[in-house]
C-alpha cells in the first residue's frame, strides 16, 4: 500500500531569537504501520537567542507517498 | 509575533499522535494484509479489520462537560473517549557513549461506547489497543521495529487502580516515585527491551484552555529519562531527555485531505519546541505552520505562522 515518495528530512527553522537546523540521523526511516509515514531521530544545530546550541529531535512526516 | 494561546493550535500539535491510529483503522477495512510483528498481532491483524469495519457506525457521544488536567490521573485511559494515544519520544545515551533514539506509541480504539459494552458478552472485542515501538541505534540510526494489535481481553489494558496500561508485555505505568510524578516504560522487540524511568522537568501543557473541548491531552516537553536497554550483545545504562504527547477524545477524520509534518526538538539551553506544518495532500494550497517553544523555565510561547520560518533543505526518496 505504501508508495514511493520523497522526504524532506533536513529542515530548517526560524523565528524572533533563533535559527535552526534539524537534520535526519538516518534516512530510513520509513514505517508502515499505523499509516505510512516518516518517523526517526534528527540531529540539531543552530543559534537560539545568540548563543549556539545543539539537541536532538523527532521528525515525523506524512502525505508524501504517491497516490496509488 | 507570538500568537495568543489557541485551542485549535494546541489540539492540532497534539492531534498528530492521533492521526496515525485513525488513518490506519481505515486502511484496515479494507486490506487486511497489514504486517505485523507478534503472534498476537497476526491474530489480531484480520480481526482489527472485521471489527473496525462495523465500528465506523458506532456512535461515541463527543466528550462533555468542564475538563481540567488532572495529574496523574489523566495519564490513565478515558473510555468515554472514542479514542487515546500515549506517545512518547527520547533521545539517550549509555554510560559508555552508545546512541539511542526511541519512540513508544500506545493507541486504544472504542468500538463500543463503555455504556453498551457492560450489556455484552465478555466476547464481544469493545475495543482495540495497538502499539508502535521504534529504536534507532548508534549515530547512523540502525532500527529496531516492533508493532503490536490487541482485541485487549486480558492481553491488552488499562488499570486506574494500578496506574498502568498494557499491551502484551508492554506497559506504561503512571504515579511512580516522588509526588506521583514519574511515568515507568517497559517494551520490548526482538533485539531490544527497554525498562526506563521518565520524571517531569517541565510544567505538562494542557491541549486546549477550553473547558468543554472535546479533544482533550497534555504535552510533557522534557522528562528526565533513566534507565536501562538491553540488546543481545549488552545492556545498556542509560540517561536522556523525553518528550510525551498524550491525548483522548475526536481525532482527525480517518483519511483525510490533510498531512503533518511534526518536529521535537530539544535543545542543550534547555528550550523544548514542537513545530507542525500543515498541509494538503498533493501539495496544493499554502501549508500552515504553528509550534510552541517551551523556555528551560517552562514557560510556553505560542507561534504563528507569523512567528516561524520552515523549510525543508534535503530530501530524500
Amino acid at each position: 500500500m505504501t508508495g514511493g515518495g520523497s522526504y524532506p528530512v533536513s529542515w530548517q527553522v526560524r523565528g524572533e531569537g533563533f535559527d535552526l537546523t534539524a537534520t535526519a540521523s538516518t534516512e530510513d526511516a520509513r514505517q508502515e504501520f499505523l499509516a505510512p509515514m516518516w518517523l526517526g531521530p534528527v540531529a540539531v544545530e543552530g543559534e537560539m537567542d545568540g548563543a549556539a546550541v545543539r539537541g536532538s529531535g523527532m521528525l515525523l512526516l506524512t502525505g508524501y507517498e504517491d497516490i496509488q | 509575533m507570538m500568537a495568543a494561546r489557541g485551542p485549535v493550535l494546541a489540539i492540532m500539535i497534539l492531534a498528530i499522535a492521533a492521526l496515525g491510529t485513525a488513518t490506519f483503522f481505515m486502511r484496515s477495512t479494507g486490506d487486511a494484509t497489514t504486517e505485523s510483528s507478534s503472534s498476537s498481532a497476526q491474530t489480531s491483524s484480520t480481526a482489527v479489520a472485521t471489527f473496525l469495519a462495523g465500528a465506523a457506525t458506532t456512535e461515541f457521544e463527543p466528550l462533555r462537560g468542564e475538563w481540567t488536567l488532572s495529574l496523574p490521573r489523566d495519564h490513565g485511559a478515558h473510555l468515554e473517549a472514542r479514542a487515546e494515544t500515549w506517545s512518547v519520544t527520547a533521545h539517550l545515551v549509555a554510560s559508555t557513549g552508545e546512541k539511542f533514539d526511541l519512540s513508544l506509541s500506545f493507541a486504544r480504539y472504542g468500538i463500543i461506547p463503555p455504556n453498551e459494552a457492560a450489556e455484552m458478552s465478555t466476547w464481544t472485542v469493545s475495543e482495540i489497543y495497538a502499539g508502535q515501538f521504534l529504536v534507532f541505534e548508534g549515530s547512523e540510526g540502525t532500527g529496531h521495529t516492533e508493532h503490536r494489535f490487541s482485541r485487549g481481553a486480558g492481553t491488552a489494558g488499562h488499570d486506574l487502580e494500578t496506574r498502568e496500561i498494557w499491551l502484551d508485555e508492554w506497559n506504561i505505568v503512571y504515579g511512580e516515585g516522588a509526588g506521583d510524578e514519574g511515568i515507568r516504560l517497559r517494551a520490548s522487540g526482538v533485539n531490544v527491551l527497554i525498562d526506563l524511568l521518565l520524571e517531569p522537568r517541565k510544567p505538562a501543557l494542557a491541549a486546549s484552555d477550553e473547558a468543554t473541548a472535546t479533544t482533550r491531552g497534555f504535552s510533557m516537553p522534557r522528562l528526565a529519562v533513566s534507565g536501562a536497554i538491553r540488546t543481545p550483545s549488552d545492556e545498556f545504562d542509560v540517561s536522556g531527555r523525553a518528550w510525551l504527547d498524550r491525548l483522548w477524545g475526536d481525532v482527525p477524520v480517518p483519511g483525510g485531505p490533510i498531512a503533518y509534518d511534526r518536529l521535537t526538538l530539544q535543545l542543550s539551553d534547555g528550550t523544548d519546541m514542537s513545530v507542525i506544518q500543515t498541509r494538503r495532500i498533493g501539495r496544493e494550497g499554502a501549508a500552515t505552520v504553528d509550534g510552541v517553544l517551551v523556555d528551560e523555565a517552562g514557560r510556553a510561547a505560542y507561534l504563528d505562522d507569523d512567528a516561524l520560518d520552515i523549510r525543508s533543505c534535503k530530501s530524500v526518496a
